[in-house]
């Protein structure tokens, strides 16, 4: 018996040692997970991290830095996500989501994080082939049966450097490769 | 906790990144499956930490300073096995050369790491290449320096 309780009380002890990921870092995962995958163009996986009732996305900032968040913004479907997503990051040669420190509030089954972002982006045209994304995320993230998933994400825009014209060209190459 | 983790990779990185090859080796399991066959390297294989090492060590002191800047790491366990991803935007640096100082490359690691005893070691590396910019001379002039 003290052979087995010893076994049993060593096994115990070895489930300790385990890397348990904390909730913390799993909320962690989802956001980066948008950004990682999105990258590398596998669109089933950056629809997983958000909620499947769905998810607001807020881009005001971008579109109009004086604007704020407007109450009226329409709650999407994580296929409706990727889909408006596909018109036009596909058109890029490449991007680069680098995000920077980022911070985590839990509250129960919520979740709360702010990052900061780099994002490059490449398409060689007849002018200059970059344009870089500086600003920051905040995301609202609720906790379900297939883990932390994103109900609401903010870019914030702080700067862009580069060749401002690159959205614009990725959209219509988008539009001409699917003609 | 998985603080264990994000310690290996990142003192792996800043170690290559110190030429502190000691400390790197330290942080490499015996043998590590190498995959850097996205930037053309060849095809992946199962390595030694020494001949990894060897060849890093014929190009990376080339260079005045090298930067691996990592975004946050996504980590994901399975018992005694870690999967880590991240991005990472590399930059290289020879002072002074014409055609531009920095090489800079984008792309992501993936990673894995195997616990043993009481510490995280990586045991597969895995590039993937996205793009790179600047002075692309640049390896070619560090292996020249490196071999002087």
């Amino acid at each position: 018996m003290k052979a087995i309780a010893a076994t049993v009380l060593l096994l115990a002890g070895a489930t300790s040692v385990v890397a348990e990921v904390s909730d913390e870092q799993k909320v962690l995962n989802t956001i980066n997970n948008v950004g990682y995958y999105a990258d590398h163009g596998d669109w089933d996986r950056v629809a997983a991290q958000f909620h499947p009732d769905g998810a607001v996305l807020d881009y005001t900032s971008y579109a109009n830095a004086s604007a704020g968040t407007s109450a009226e913004l329409p709650t999407l479907l994580p296929a409706e996500i990727v889909g408006a997503w596909q018109t036009i990051l596909p058109g890029y040669d490449r991007t680069h989501h680098l995000m920077g420190t980022e911070s985590v509030i839990i509250d129960g089954d919520r979740a709360t994080t702010t990052s900061n972002v780099y994002a490059t982006h490449i398409l060689e045209n007849d002018g200059e082939d970059t344009w870089v994304f500086i600003g920051d995320y905040q995301h609202e993230l609720v906790k379900t049966e297939t883990g932390w998933k994103i109900t609401f994400m903010r870019a914030n825009l702080r700067a862009q450097l580069g060749n401002p014209e690159l959205p614009t060209l990725a959209m219509e190459r988008v539009k001409t490769e699917n003609r | 906790m998985t603080q264990d983790i994000t310690n290996a990779v990142v003192r792996f990185f800043e170690a290559v990144d110190n030429r502190d090859w000691v400390a790197a080796k330290a942080l490499m399991n015996d043998p590590i499956h190498l995959d850097y066959s996205s930037y053309g390297a060849g095809p992946a294989a199962e390595l030694r930490p020494s001949d990894i090492l060897h060849g890093w060590q014929q190009v990376l002191p080339g260079f005045d300073a090298t930067q691996h800047q990592l975004g946050p790491l996504i980590i994901e366990t399975e018992g005694p096995e870690a999967h880590v991803r991240a991005n990472v935007t590399a930059t290289h640096q020879i002072a002074a050369v014409t055609g531009g100082e920095l090489w800079t490359v984008f792309g992501s690691y993936e990673i894995g790491l195997t616990q043993t005893a009481d510490m995280w070691r990586i045991s597969s590396l895995t590039f993937l290449f996205k793009y790179q910019g600047g002075n692309t001379e640049l390896p070619e002039l560090a292996q020249k320096r490196a071999e002087a």
